[in-house]
């Protein structure tokens, strides 16, 4: 094993890690970025020309449509798993420490089993004749089974499910940091439970929020699997976008173009990350 | 009295944190809880300040009980140990929280802070955020963040603990000028015993969850009513023995293990009788070191050898060993041209016969 701080060795494990750094992701991206300036030939060939006819075809309505959906339906997620993600982060956080660890497990068990199995579960549920309906005719709440399934509700209720952990976690992170007498203080100092979340807590996790923020908002973005399984054909996202234009249509520099927009997203989102946590300073919230 | 407590009970699922406690803390006071870790100090001042119930007696705040009454809701405000200051907030903005919540309005609110600030001295910090305040500073807001709101009842945890000694012994002279100066009562939880000596106008003395006793910081002191209160508060030299009366206003400690007979104190001889055991308690600084035994009939002494010399600056620290493995502590004023005496040295602690203080067993 090299020891990569001794001196001679650490310029050859830099070397080594920024030469894998650019054969992995350097090189596959450069080659997507060139593609999605070139133009499709029929039965898929790619014609190496220059040409913006890519990002221009992007614009269509259809297009931009499945850009607008996703980054609502990413948003959506991102709301909603914080609404749910907050407060069981703070319960987690203020347990006795084997509740803790005990929570802890519950959260990460699901992200052991695949994810294709665990949205096929939802399938079951969500399904005409599945465990929702079934439950919900039998308390006699509805007449008629609903159409959960190949909706965006599903979709949506499937990306929450999926991408929960990834806001709990840091959330959590954050909040256990905060040390409990902040509260005791807030509420001898007359503070309801409201102002109790809005002026001390929130502001006091604002990285772990942000962190969990981008993770699900970003996942969500690029999501494939889940509307494909869930939403059907009518709740096309740009991941599904993605996978019709490489495989279905064959067309790579459509596809290519598209990717190119998803990663620019993307690393917006991350900047305005940084941009935040930043600006905050991390360490002044501690404590 | 604004604060009382009958028969206060709290455990946490194992024996009793808090016992018994009755307390009754007058209006405008300095009152004191003192006592070492662990003997249910803060517990009692969480009780007082709403953070735990009790499971049994009650608590009584301008003569209304507080049963199930929040923390909110009750005219007190806490001045935490660690001081508890919002990081994310300036200490004008920690200031007005309080005085925020209750919805006051905002000249009100403006008013109070600025009078506050100039009570506790904090013009030039009021736009720094905690971290860039040093101990002392965090503690100034901290009081001033709980004296805004005008509470009845100031509790202070440990408010002295997180200083260091220089700043401690200021911040001590600090602390009283300022409860003077606005006239609220103020209940401190505190181990240190010079701090609750010198600032509190009563205290109360705590041990394994029971208050042992309550009076001024010179009844304490001078009167300790039992032997833990006595070795908490002040180095005090302890000798264990049996009570002998001779006459009517004579009597004398046996101590059979030591050969030894020393005088009592006569005031404290109607409380004995004879045969009794008991423990003579003597304050360090009240010992005389000297080459001579006692040669008046008011004086009492035991002959000890020298065991160890410290050199504390206004005095010398002498520890003293006693036959029979007893060691005494004795504190020699540095001055009136005390002969300094050397480790092996077979010389006598001396006493006023009425310094020392007898306890029945």
């Amino acid at each position: 094993m090299h020891d990569c701080r001794s001196s001679g060795a650490s310029r050859w494990c830099y070397a080594g890690s920024l030469l894998w750094g650019l054969l992995a992701v350097g090189l596959p991206l450069l080659i997507v970025l060139a593609i999605s300036f070139a133009t499709r030939e029929t039965y898929g060939w790619i014609r190496w020309d220059f040409s913006l006819a890519n990002y221009r075809d992007l614009l269509h309505p259809l297009y931009v449509t499945i850009v607008w959906r996703s980054c609502a339906m990413a948003a959506a997620v991102t709301g909603i798993c914080l609404l749910v993600g907050f407060p069981f982060a703070y319960v987690m956080a203020r347990s006795s420490p084997r509740w803790q660890s005990f929570w802890l497990m519950m959260v990460l068990i699901p992200l052991w089993a695949n994810f294709l199995v665990r949205t096929y579960a939802w399938i079951f549920i969500l399904r005409t004749d599945g465990l929702l309906n079934t439950w919900l005719m039998q308390m006699g709440l509805i007449g008629e089974p609903i159409t959960f399934l190949y909706t965006p509700w599903a979709v949506l209720i499937g990306l929450v499910y999926g991408y929960l952990p990834f806001m709990v976690l840091p959330v959590y992170a954050s909040l256990e940091q905060v040390n409990p007498v902040l509260e005791e203080a807030a509420r001898d100092l007359y503070a309801s439970w409201w102002d109790l979340f809005i002026r001390l807590l929130v502001p006091l996790t604002v990285p772990g929020i942000i962190a969990g923020s981008v993770l699900v908002f970003v996942a969500s973005l690029g999501s494939y699997l889940t509307p494909d399984l869930l939403g059907g054909a009518r709740t096309m996202m740009m991941g599904n976008l993605l996978q019709h234009e490489f495989l279905v249509v064959r067309d790579w520099p459509l596809g290519s173009a598209f990717s190119i927009v998803l990663l620019l997203l993307v690393m917006v989102a991350l900047w305005g990350y940084r941009r935040v946590t930043s600006a905050a300073g991390p360490q002044e919230f501690i404590r | 009295m604004i604060l009382e407590t009958r028969g206060v009970m709290k455990s946490y699922g194992g024996p009793p944190v808090v016992r018994e406690v009755s307390l009754a803390v007058r209006e405008g006071e300095f009152f004191s809880i003192l006592g070492p870790s662990g003997a249910g100090k803060t517990t009692l001042l969480r009780l007082l300040a709403g953070f735990e119930q009790p499971d049994r007696g009650e608590i009584l705040l301008q003569g209304r009980p507080m049963a199930g009454v929040p923390p909110s809701r009750r005219p007190v405000n806490t001045v935490f140990q660690s001081y508890a200051l919002f990081p994310h907030m300036t200490a004008e903005e920690n200031i007005g929280f309080g005085p925020l919540m209750q919805g006051l309005p905002r000249d009100e609110r403006r008013r109070r802070i600025d009078e506050l600030a100039d009570i506790l001295r904090l013009d030039g910090l009021r736009n720094r955020r905690p971290a860039q305040l040093s101990g002392g500073e965090q503690q100034r807001v901290a009081i001033a963040r709980a004296l805004v709101n005008r509470p009845a009842v100031l509790l202070l945890d440990e408010p002295m603990a997180a200083l260091d000694e220089q700043l401690r012994q200021s911040m001590t002279a600090e602390l009283k000028r300022i409860q003077q100066r606005v006239g609220i009562t103020f209940i401190c939880v505190t181990h240190h015993q010079a701090e609750a000596l010198a600032l509190s106008d009563r205290l109360a003395v705590m041990e394994q969850g029971r208050l042992v006793q309550v009076g001024t910081p010179e009844e304490v002191y001078e009167a300790p009513a039992s032997r833990v209160v006595a070795e908490f508060l002040g180095r005090s030299n302890m000798l264990a023995g049996l009570v002998r009366l001779i006459g009517p206003d004579r009597g004398e400690l046996a101590v059979p293990r030591l050969n030894l007979a020393v005088g009592i104190p006569s005031r404290d001889l109607v409380n004995l009788s004879d045969g009794q055991d008991a423990t003579l308690v003597l304050r360090s600084e009240l010992v005389l070191v000297r080459n001579e035994g006692p040669h008046v009939e008011s004086e009492a002494g035991v002959p000890v050898v020298v065991d160890q010399v410290d050199y504390a600056g206004t005095h010398w620290r002498y520890r003293l060993r006693l036959d029979g493995g007893v060691f005494w502590q004795a504190m020699v004023s540095n001055g009136n041209g005390h002969k300094r005496f050397s480790v092996g040295d077979r010389v006598y602690a001396c006493w006023h016969r009425d310094d020392g203080f007898l306890l029945p067993e």
